[in-house]
C-alpha cells in the first residue's frame, strides 16, 4: 500500500522491505529489539517468622534455593577473610531495595548472633576488632533478597557458620588456624549449613628451628579424600604453602599454626615455607 | 518536477534508501500501541501542589516503615510517622487502590516510603480480559483500545492512570529511593498515565519491566519531577504524543532503548523557522546514564532539552525520522542547551553476541549493567540525528566521544513510510551545531572527541561552528553568528556514497538473531573488516592494476605518464589509509583525491594524442576527482543536487572498462604517437555509457562493447556532449583490438 505511488521497481521493493507503518496503529518503539517477554512465578512465599532484626523470612522450595558456605581464613595482617561460597544465588547490591526476585539478594554478617555488617560479594574482611572479647566466636552469614526478607528453606534461613578465635595479645594473634569451609558439603536439598570445623584424619606436627625441621622432611602418604591437618611451629615469622593445593597459611613466629584442607586430589604435593624456602615434607595422596 | 530533477531525486532515494540508517527491515514488529492523536494543546504544564494529599498509601509493616525513615531529618521523620498513622487508618495498601479512589480532578496521592510491587495487579489477566479482541504484536501482546485498557488496566500495567485529570502522585520519602515501584519484569509498564491531563509525578522510583517505567500517553500537561527509573527493556520514561510537558531532575539508566523518550511531542512548531512562541516539552536537570542512549527522540518535535547530563550511554541523544507510526514525523525543532554531553562509549552489543541479550528480561541482568540495544546505532557518538530539521544543538558540552560529538544524516521519507516523491528528501534540513564546547569538560579540561562530526552530507541549510575540529567530510558550512545565518552551504539530495553503503551495511542488525553487521565499526570492525575500507580497497586494486597496465603497454615511453602513474598509486595508497577510522576525518582523503586527480589529469595529457576519446574520459575523471578533492577539504560545493563523488564514481567505472580494453589491445604500445585518433566520441563515453557501467561489473565482454560500441552507441544516440575534440576523423588506434566493429567510421559524426 505504502508503495503505490513509488514510482520505479527496486524502489518499491524497498519500501516493501522497509517494512512502511503506513496507517494503522502507532508505534511508540523502534525495531522489534529484543523479546520481551514478561516474567511470571514469584519469588517463594513470605513467612511469619521473623530474623532477630525483625525481617521476615522467605520460603522457597528446598530444590534449587540458595545456599553458602563460610570460610574463615586468618588475615596476615589483621583479623580473618571470609570467603562466602554461594550456589543458586548472586550478589545484588545495585537493586538493594526492589523487590525479591529469586536467587539474588546480599548477605547479613551476624558475630555471636548479632548482626554487623551487610555483605555485598563473596569476600568480606573482619578485623579483629570486630570481635568484642578474647576466645572463641561463631560468624554466621545468611542470605538474604533484595527486599531484605531472609531467603529460607523448611522455615530455617539459608545461613553458614564458622568458628574463630580471637587471641588476647595486642595485635590479633592466636586462633585456631583457618577452615576452608564445610567439607561435608552443603545441606541437603540446601537447607542450611552449619559447618564446625571437621576433624582431621591426620595431623602432621612440624616444627621449623633455623633450617632444621623436625621431623625430617619425608613422605606422607594419605587416602584422596582425607583431612589433612598440617600443625607447624616456626621460630620465624614465615608462610606455609602446599603445592598443588595452593593453600598457603601465615606462621606466626613462635607458635603454632594450622592448615587443614582435604587432600582430594591425588599425586605428590610438597609442603614448604615461603620465607625460609624449606621443604617440610611431601604428601603423597593416593 | 522536470525529468532530470526526478531521475537524480530516484537516484538519490535509492542510494538514501540504501542507507536505511537506524531503520533495517523488521521495522513491521515495531511496538504498537492504538492510534493515537495530539492533544489540542489547550492544556498547560501542572504546578506542583504542596498542601496535604487527599490519599495515602503504605504499607502496614511498622517495624518496616521505621527502618526507613529513621534516618531521615527529624522534621521529614515527624511528617511521615504522621502520615503513617493516617495511612494506618484510612489509606491504602497498593498505589492502584489509591489511584481509583480518585474521584475528582486535583487531588493529591501520597506514597509513603515502601517497596510497592502492586501484588493485586500482577496476575495475568483472567475471564474477560484474557480474551479481549485486540490485533496482537509481534510479541504476543495485545494493542488494546482505550476502552480496553480501561476494562482490563493491568493487563499490561502494574499501576493504570486512566483519565484522571490533574492528579498528583508523590513520594514521601528524603529521596526518590525511599518509595520504590517495582514491577520485576512482570508488566509492560509500571505506572500508565493514559490521557490523563495535567499529571505530576514526584519524588519515587519505578524499576523493572518489559518495556517501559514511567509512559505518559496522550498527555496534555505533564510532569515529571525528581523521579527515577531505571532497568527497562525500552525506556526509562515515555512519553508520546503529548504537550505541555516537563521532565525536571529526573534520572534513568539501564534501559535497551533510551532513559529518556519524548517520542512524538506535539508538533506544534512545524512550517516555522527558529524562531518558535513555545516548545511543547521541555527537559532539565535530568541524567542519563548507561542506556543505549540517553535521550531519544523519534519525532521528538519542539523539545527543549536543557542543562542536563547524558553519559556513558552508548549515544548521549538521539532524534530521527526513522521509524513509521510517530505522529510528527519527520522530526523537527529539537532545541539542545547547556547539556553536558561526554563519555558515551558504552558498547553494549556484546550482550547481544554473548546471548545474553536472548535471555528473557529477567534474566539478562540489567541490574549488573547489561543494556541490550534495541536498534543499531553509532556508539560511541554524542548527539545523533538521523533525519531531523531545524534542531539547535547550541552552547553544550560536549567531549570525550571515541566516534563524533555529533552525528547527522537524512533518513528518506519511505522510511518512515511515506511514499510522496515531494518528501524523499524533506530531512535533514537547517540543523545547527553552533557555540558548543567540543573536547572540554565544564572546567575547561581538555577532553576531545575523536572526531567533532560525521555528516553523510545531505541536506540544505545545516551548519557547524567555525572552532569544530576533525571532521567527515573535512570542510563543513559555517554557522553565522545569527540563527540562519549559514556560510558555504549546500543542499544535496543525497549524501556520500560511501556513507550511504556503510549506513546501509550498519543497518542490518537484528538483536534477536544476534546479527551484527560483520563490516560496520559500530559492532567494533576494525582495519580491513570495515566496509568503507574494503571499498577503498577494492577501487584501489581495480584502479591499480588498470593504471598499471595501462602505463606498461601503452604509455611507457611518457615521462608525465610515469610520474602521473606513480602519483596516482600513492593517491590509491592513501584512499586506503584514508578510508581507515583515524585518518578518515582529516585530510588524508583529500589528499588522495587530489592526488588522483592529479593521477588522471597528467595521465589524460600524456593518453591524448594517442587515444584522445580515452584521454578526454581521463581528463573529466581527473577533473571531477580535484572537484571532489576540493568539495571535501575547502569548501562543499553549492548549488548541485549530488556531490561530485557520485559522478566520478560513475565516470570511473566507465573509465575502468575504457581503460582496461585500451590497455588490453594487441596492437601494441603506441607511446606517444602521431595523433591518430580514436573512434568513440567522448561524449558517448560521458553522456552514454555511465547507465551501462554503473550496473556491469568489469566484464571482458561487455567491456569490449563499451568501450569500442561507444562510437555506434554515441551514434545512434545522438549524444554530443563531448569535450571540444571529441571525434577526430580519423581511424583507431590500435587496430583490431575491439572484435566485431569498426569503430571510427561513424564516430565523425556524431561532432
Amino acid at each position: 500500500m505504502c508503495a503505490r505511488r513509488a514510482a520505479g521497481l527496486v524502489l518499491a521493493v524497498l519500501v516493501v522491505l522497509a517494512g512502511a507503518g503506513c496507517g494503522g496503529p502507532a508505534s511508540t518503539h523502534h525495531k522489534p529489539g529484543t523479546s520481551h517477554q514478561e516474567a511470571t512465578g514469584t519469588a517463594g512465599a513470605l513467612l511469619d517468622a521473623r530474623d532477630e532484626s525483625g525481617h521476615r523470612l522467605r520460603e522457597v522450595a528446598a530444590g534449587g534455593a540458595p545456599r553458602v558456605e563460610l570460610s574463615a581464613r586468618p588475615d596476615s595482617e589483621d583479623g580473618w577473610n571470609l570467603h562466602l561460597t554461594v550456589a543458586h544465588f548472586r550478589f545484588t547490591p545495585e537493586s538493594t531495595g526492589g523487590a525479591a526476585l529469586p536467587g539474588r539478594g546480599h548477605a547479613h554478617l551476624l558475630v555471636d548472633g548479632r548482626k554487623t555488617a551487610r555483605i555485598y560479594g563473596p569476600w568480606h574482611h573482619l578485623p579483629a576488632t570486630a570481635l568484642a572479647t578474647p576466645g572463641r566466636h561463631t560468624l554466621t552469614v545468611r542470605l538474604y533478597a533484595d527486599d531484605h526478607t531472609a531467603w529460607a528453606v523448611a522455615g530455617r534461613p539459608v545461613e553458614a557458620t564458622a568458628t574463630v578465635t580471637k587471641g588476647d595479645g595486642p595485635q590479633d594473634a592466636p586462633h585456631d588456624g583457618p577452615h576452608d569451609g564445610p567439607h561435608d558439603g552443603p545441606g541437603k536439598n540446601g537447607e542450611a549449613t552449619h559447618p564446625q570445623p571437621p576433624a582431621a584424619d591426620r595431623t602432621v606436627e612440624i616444627t621449623v628451628t633455623g633450617s632444621t625441621v623436625e621431623p625430617a622432611p619425608s613422605r606422607i602418604e594419605v587416602e584422596r579424600g582425607a583431612r589433612i591437618a598440617l600443625r607447624v611451629t616456626s621460630d620465624r615469622a614465615d608462610t606455609l604453602h602446599v603445592h598443588g593445593y595452593d593453600r598457603t597459611t601465615p606462621l606466626p613466629a613462635g607458635r603454632p599454626a594450622t592448615l587443614t584442607f582435604t587432600a582430594d586430589r591425588t599425586g605428590l604435593f610438597e609442603v614448604e615455607t615461603h620465607g625460609s624456602g624449606l621443604v617440610l615434607t611431601q604428601l603423597v595422596v593416593r | 518536477m522536470s525529468w532530470t530533477r526526478r531521475l537524480v531525486l530516484a537516484l538519490s532515494v535509492l542510494l538514501a534508501a540504501l542507507a536505511g540508517t537506524l531503520a533495517a527491515a523488521p521495522l513491521a514488529q515495531a511496538h504498537e500501541e492504538r492510534p493515537v492523536d495530539f492533544p489540542d494543546g489547550s492544556g498547560r504544564v501542572p504546578t506542583l501542589r504542596t498542601g496535604e494529599p487527599d490519599l495515602l498509601v503504605c504499607k502496614s509493616d511498622r517495624a518496616d516503615f521505621e527502618r526507613r525513615i529513621a534516618a531521615f531529618p527529624a522534621a521529614l521523620r515527624t511528617r511521615n510517622l504522621n502520615l503513617f498513622a493516617r495511612c494506618l487508618a484510612g489509606g491504602h495498601r497498593h498505589i492502584q487502590q489509591a489511584v481509583d479512589a480518585v474521584d475528582r480532578p486535583g487531588m493529591t496521592i501520597a506514597i509513603l516510603p515502601g517497596l510497592y510491587e502492586e501484588e493485586p495487579s500482577l496476575p495475568p489477566p483472567t475471564g474477560a480480559c484474557a480474551r479481549l479482541k485486540a490485533p496482537r504484536s509481534a510479541f504476543g501482546y495485545q494493542v488494546l483500545s482505550y476502552a480496553q485498557q480501561k476494562q482490563c488496566p493491568h493487563n499490561q500495567n502494574l499501576v493504570a492512570i486512566l483519565g484522571k485529570k490533574d492528579l498528583q502522585i508523590e513520594g514521601t520519602g528524603a529521596a526518590r529511593t525511599d518509595v520504590v515501584i517495582d514491577a520485576k519484569y512482570q508488566k509492560l509498564n509500571a505506572i500508565r498515565a493514559d490521557e490523563s491531563d495535567g499529571v505530576y509525578f514526584r519524588n519515587f522510583t519505578a524499576q523493572r519491566t518489559t518495556f517501559n517505567s514511567l509512559y505518559v500517553l496522550a498527555g496534555d500537561g505533564f510532569v515529571i519531577d525528581n523521579v527515577l527509573t531505571r532497568w527497562n527493556d525500552e525506556y526509562g520514561f515515555l512519553t508520546f504524543a503529548s504537550d505541555h510537558g516537563l521532565y525536571k531532575n529526573c534520572e534513568s539508566y539501564g534501559n535497551g532503548d533510551s532513559g529518556i523518550y519524548p517520542g512524538s511531542a506535539s508538533d506544534i512548531n512545524n512550517g516555522r523557522g527558529y524562531d518558535v512562541p513555545r516548545y511543547s516539552i521541555e527537559i532539565t536537570g535530568c541524567r542519563s546514564h548507561h542506556n543505549m542512549v540517553g535521550y531519544s527522540g523519534t519525532a521528538g518535535d519542539s523539545v527543549w532539552v536543557h542543562d542536563n547530563e547524558f553519559d556513558h550511554n552508548m549515544g548521549g541523544a538521539s532524534m530521527d525520522s526513522a521509524f513509521p507510526g510517530h505522529p510528527g514525523l519527520p522530526q523537527n525543532h529539537a532545541r539542545f542547551e547547556r547539556n553536558d554531553i561526554h563519555d558515551n562509549n558504552e558498547d553494549y552489543y556484546r550482550h547481544v553476541a554473548d546471548g545474553t541479550c536472548a535471555k528473557p528480561p529477567v534474566e539478562r541482568g540489567y541490574e549488573q549493567g547489561v543494556v541490550c540495544p534495541q536498534i543499531s546505532m553509532p556508539p560511541g557518538s554524542g548527539i545523533i540525528t538521523a533525519g531531523g530539521n531545524w534542531n539547535l544543538y547550541e552552547n553544550n558540552w560536549i567531549y570525550g566521544h571515541k566516534r563524533t560529538a555529533f552525528y547527522l544524516n537524512a533518513v528518506p521519507a519511505f522510511i518512515r513510510g511515506e511514499s510522496a516523491w515531494s518528501k524523499q528528501a524533506d530531512t535533514s534540513h537547517h540543523n545547527r551545531y553552533a557555540g558548543n564546547h567540543l573536547g572540554v569538560d565544564r572546567a575547561g579540561a581538555s577532553r576531545p572527541n575523536r572526531t567533532d562530526v560525521w555528516w553523510d552530507g545531505q541536506g540544505g541549510g545545516n551548519c557547524w561552528q567555525s572552532d569544530t575540529g576533525p571532521s567527515s567530510p573535512r570542510t563543513l558550512p559555517e554557522c553565522g553568528a545569527r540563527r540562519g545565518d549559514v556560510s558555504g552551504g549546500s543542499d544535496r539530495l543525497a549524501g556520500e556514497p560511501v556513507k550511504l553503503v556503510q549506513l546501509l551495511v550498519c543497518a542490518d542488525y537484528n538483536v534477536q538473531e544476534r546479527r551484527l553487521p560483520a563490516g560496520c565499526d559500530w559492532y567494533g570492525a576494525r582495519g580491513l573488516a570495515r566496509v568503507e575500507t574494503q571499498i577503498a580497497l577494492g577501487t584501489a586494486l581495480v584502479l591499480g592494476l588498470v593504471g598499471a597496465t595501462l602505463w606498461r603497454r601503452r604509455l611507457r615511453a611518457s615521462r608525465l605518464a610515469a610520474v602521473s602513474t606513480a602519483l596516482g598509486a600513492v593517491g590509491l595508497t592513501l584512499d586506503v589509509a584514508g578510508s581507515t577510522l583515524p585518518l578518515t576525518a582529516g585530510y588524508v582523503p583529500a589528499l588522495a583525491l587530489l592526488l588522483l586527480g592529479a593521477w588522471w589529469t597528467a595521465l589524460g595529457l600524456a593518453l591524448r594524442p594517442a587515444r584522445p576519446a580515452l584521454a578526454w574520459t581521463t581528463l573529466a575523471l581527473g577533473a571531477l576527482t580535484l572537484l571532489d578533492a576540493f568539495d571535501k577539504a575547502v569548501l562543499m560545493i553549492p548549488w548541485i543536487p549530488l556531490s561530485p563523488a557520485w559522478l566520478r564514481g560513475l565516470l570511473a567505472a566507465v573509465w575502468v572498462l575504457w581503460a582496461a580494453i585500451a590497455a588490453a589491445g594487441t596492437g601494441g604500445a603506441a607511446p606517444a604517437g602521431p595523433p591518430r585518433g580514436v573512434g568513440p566520441g567522448p561524449g558517448a563515453a560521458m553522456g552514454a555509457e555511465p547507465g551501462a557501467a554503473a550496473g556491469d561489473g568489469p566484464g571482458a565482454g561487455s567491456g569490449a562493447e563499451a568501450g569500442a560500441g561507444a562510437g555506434r552507441v554515441s551514434a545512434a544516440d545522438g549524444t554530443a556532449g563531448g569535450p571540444p575534440a571529441a571525434g577526430r576523423p580519423t581511424g583507431d588506434g590500435p587496430s583490431g583490438g575491439t572484435p566485431g566493429s569498426t569503430p571510427g567510421d561513424t564516430s565523425g559524426a556524431t561532432s
